[in-house]
């Protein structure tokens, strides 16, 4: 398992400051979570972790190796994986096919990248829908299938944006409890969520965006009782008093 | 036993045969027909139809599985065509080694030309594979010296193994059916393989690809040199079949335009729609030469690109998976 | 020194059809986001149209734009609407293939009808010229470069001065938003692929009498339009008729010193060179052309 460090990360797009000196550790068996308002640069940061677009300054560390400059095919092949906040299936593929593109990483023949492809759907309570194609799925089904592609590939960093959005509060609780078990079982795990509550339960850590900048980081009750995350969400007028 | 049958979802499905079965079913027919036909007409429908398939199969394992759409293909037939005719007739190289040495070239030249479009998207990509298409079909009708230009150039008929020149035309009818064999077996083999799932994910999305670590740029520039070579040894047994090739016949874009055609009629990125799409190309000019005779030119090409817009809009995924789905779905019934 | 300005004139005057052509293919790409294959095909169809009404109805060409110019606009909005509106939401392979199908189609189509011959419309001011110093002007070669060129700055102000040019520029910019903001997106495709067969048609009705016809023309001649389109960047319109203007210059200068077989490799080249190194052309827009893969 390995631990993700990144520091000094900053991106300009033309004029817009994008984000700006994000530094934070992903430890194995810890799960962190980056919130903030919306347009506060979190998938930024997931897109700079991950080479999909290059970084202005900081570095990108997986244990002692330094990513500067991979592609991000060869990140994901390091041991650094994503979901895409705006899933990403090969729609005209089934489900198991969608799996196996990520098993294929781990294994030489396609016969075993299937096996292990069928073990992750069962993982994740999708045996059913392997025949199906991945375009005809509810949206639902479309977040988990983003997760089984992803976790085909045996990452040791995994980085979820947005896995809850869209789901029913019944698949929200399967989700924390699966993600959990994925922290359980040592993976270093860094959450982009909106959903608050889930952000609560599931944190070891939180790191809060506002405007590609961090405003704030620490426990899930520091950053409730935090004044300045407060405000940056509900407005500098708002009393603090306690709670989110 | 007759049980069983009901107890299939569908009701009306008999036992299955197996797909392998049907393969060797119309491989089988296909051996048979040089012997059963000798009506030199029908003969040379079924060569062209063979070799024509195999360049389309060729085709399809970069455009079909990769998503690689060229429009360049003829060149690389003609490149085949030019080198072995070229090396037999002035240093009197067999066109056996003429044959790999072309495809070899046609390779590196797919390097090259890969290396610098294939990171363009959709139509800048087609439109790069048409330029050089161009180029070299150009470049063979104005370096007359080399190539004879648009007179093109004859090959003597001196029939022997070696020169691969037969006098009997059946002999290069089994010749291209053995190509195209070889050419399906070894897309099957590809597309079963991780490289074919690589370009398969990488066709359907090149986002996901990445993200799931599939390295897509080293293995497309790959397949399209492995579907350029192979489009090459076509090339040459057209010119060899044929005794003359002129930069028309073996360079044009309306060849390049073919080998696509067929590949998405049939059905892209299939491995059997290629030959589909080359049958269903045959038929349509045996149909219409037949009706009509040779009085109107123009009008089997008519005919083809109706069918080709037809096809594309109404089953996008070419006629092979279209038909299947229509069957699976009326009568339950899979091929 | 006299020889560069008269090769330079004469290349400008082609070019100025030659940006013509590129524009409407340019507009419609910038639009809809299709490139049409078959754009060539509406080329030799309006020289076809010409060329009768000429030779049957003994219409000038000038006058006979009044009739060809609207007949190839209807032809688009029927285009559009049967085969180019069905492929928009497609798989690209069905984008590409249907229009190039559709050029085959059209070919075919006419050398049915029309055989393989060539037809030329001969008007007697084909020849007239007029000399300026040492240089030599063709009457008809000025006319045709100056109504191409007051087509394209006609379209230019169309579209950024009246309601329906804003609208096209907006669906052009972002189609998602246009529909929010209540424009008829799928009026404002149809339009614009008849504007853009409509530019061609004009396009068709100035080459008449200078080149002769036969269904392969506009296929010829589309291939300089395509390298203009990708040279002034796939979108741009400003680009397009810079970039025809140039490879008119380009053909002209090429056709003298390397013979005219050569000419079409020399602006092939350039092409390709345009593709490797700077895929978005003079104007063109950052990110429709290359993937991001490296």
């Amino acid at each position: 398992m390995a631990t993700l460090t990144s520091s000094g990360l900053s991106k300009s797009f033309g004029g817009l400051r994008a984000v700006q000196n994000v530094s934070f550790t992903a430890r194995p068996g810890r799960i962190l979570s980056i919130i903030g308002p919306n347009g506060a640069g979190k998938t930024t940061v997931f897109n700079l972790l991950t080479g999909f677009i290059p970084s202005d300054a900081g570095t990108v560390q997986l244990d002692d190796r330094s990513l500067a400059g991979m592609s991000p095919e060869d990140r994901c092949r390091a041991g650094l994986a994503r979901t895409f906040q705006v899933v990403q299936p090969f729609r005209g593929l089934t489900v198991l096919e969608n799996v196996v593109m990520g098993a294929m990483l781990r294994t030489a023949s396609i016969a075993e990248a299937r096996e292990a492809a069928a073990a992750v759907l069962d993982d994740l309570g999708m045996s059913r829908l392997a025949g199906m194609r991945a375009g005809s799925l509810p949206i639902g089904d479309r977040k988990r299938l983003e997760m089984a592609k992803v976790l085909a590939t045996r990452p040791k960093v995994l980085l979820l944006d947005e896995v809850m959005g869209g789901l029913i509060p019944i698949e929200v609780q399967r989700m924390i409890a699966f993600i959990q078990g994925l922290r359980d079982r040592g993976l270093a795990v860094v959450v982009i969520e909106h959903h608050m509550n889930a952000v609560m339960r599931l944190s070891d850590e939180i790191l809060v965006l506002q405007n590609g900048e961090p405003i704030a980081q620490g426990s899930p009750e520091e950053i409730a009782r935090d004044p300045k995350v407060l405000s940056a969400y509900l407005g500098p007028n708002f009393k603090a008093d306690g709670g989110l | 036993m007759s049980e069983r049958s009901t107890s299939n979802p569908a009701g009306a499905a008999p036992a299955r045969m197996p797909h392998h079965a049907w393969s060797i079913a119309a491989f089988a027919l296909l051996v048979s027909l040089p012997l059963l036909v000798s009506d030199p007409f029908v003969l040379n429908m079924v060569m062209m139809s063979l070799l024509s398939a195999a360049a389309a199969l060729a085709w399809n394992l970069s455009g079909g599985y990769a998503g690689q759409l060229s429009l360049g293909h003829a060149a690389f037939y003609g490149i085949g065509a030019y080198t072995s005719t070229l090396l037999f007739l002035k240093a009197g190289i067999s066109p056996l080694l003429g044959m790999l040495v072309g495809a070899a070239i046609s390779a590196a030249a797919a390097i090259v030309l890969g290396m610098i479009t294939l990171r363009l998207k959709g139509a800048f990509f087609v439109m790069s594979t048409l330029a050089f298409g161009a180029v070299i079909h150009i470049s063979a009708i104005n370096f007359r010296e080399l190539t004879g230009g648009s007179s093109g150039l004859a090959i003597p008929l001196q029939p022997s193994v070696l020169n691969l020149t037969f006098a009997n035309k059946a002999v290069y009818v089994y010749l291209a059916l053995g190509l195209m064999a070889a050419y399906y077996a070894a897309t099957l083999l590809i597309a079963g393989s991780k490289l074919g799932y690589s370009l398969v994910a990488f066709r359907e999305n090149q986002d996901a690809a990445r993200a799931l670590g599939i390295r897509t740029l080293p293995i497309r520039i790959g397949i399209f040199a492995l579907s350029a070579a192979m489009t090459s040894l076509c090339g040459t047994l057209h010119a060899q079949y044929f005794l003359y090739i002129d930069p028309d016949s073996v360079m044009s874009l309306s060849l390049s335009l073919n080998f696509a055609l067929m590949a998405i009629v049939g059905g892209l990125g299939t491995a059997y729609g290629p030959i589909i799409g080359a049958a269903v190309v045959t038929c349509v000019s045996l149909a219409m030469q037949i009706y009509l005779g040779n009085q109107i030119s123009g009008l089997t090409q008519l005919a083809y690109s109706a069918i080709v817009i037809s096809v594309l809009l109404a089953m996008p995924g070419g006629l092979g998976p279209g038909l299947r789905d229509a069957l699976s779905r009326r009568f339950g019934w899979r091929p | 020194m006299e020889i560069y300005v008269q090769l330079a004139l004469s290349g400008l005057f082609v070019g100025g059809i030659y940006a013509l052509i590129s524009v409407g293919l340019t507009l419609v790409f910038g639009v809809l986001r299709v490139v049409n294959f078959a754009h060539g095909e509406y080329l030799t169809l309006a020289m076809f149209l010409t060329f009768f009404m000429y030779h049957l109805l003994g219409l000038d060409p000038f006058v006979a734009s009044l009739v060809v110019v609207p007949i190839l606009f209807v032809l688009g909005l029927v285009t559009e609407r049967l085969l180019v509106r069905r492929t928009l939401e497609a798989p690209h392979v069905v984008q590409v293939f249907v229009t190039f199908a559709l050029s085959l189609f059209l070919q075919n189509l006419f050398l049915v009808l029309f055989t393989s011959d060539f037809r030329a419309v001969r008007a007697e001011y084909a020849t007239a010229a007029f000399e300026i110093g040492p240089f030599y002007i063709s009457w008809l070669r000025m006319v045709a470069f100056a109504a191409s060129i007051a087509l394209t700055v006609a379209l230019a102000v169309f579209l950024k001065y009246s309601y329906m040019g804003a609208a096209i520029r907006a669906t052009a910019q972002d189609r998602r938003s246009a529909r929010l903001v209540g424009i008829n997106v799928d009026r404002i495709y149809a339009l614009t692929f008849a504007i853009g067969c409509a530019l061609v048609g004009a396009a068709g009705v100035l080459l008449a009498p200078l080149y002769p016809v036969n269904p392969y023309t506009g296929a010829d001649l589309i291939l300089v339009a395509f390298v203009a389109v990708v040279l002034g960047g796939m979108g741009s319109i400003a680009g397009a008729t810079l970039a025809g203007l140039l490879i008119g210059v380009i053909e002209s200068f090429s056709s003298y010193f390397l013979g005219g077989e050569m000419k079409q490799f020399v602006y092939f080249i350039v092409f390709i060179a345009i593709l490797a190194f700077r895929p978005v052309g003079f104007f063109g827009r950052k990110g429709a052309e290359v993937m991001d893969v490296t």
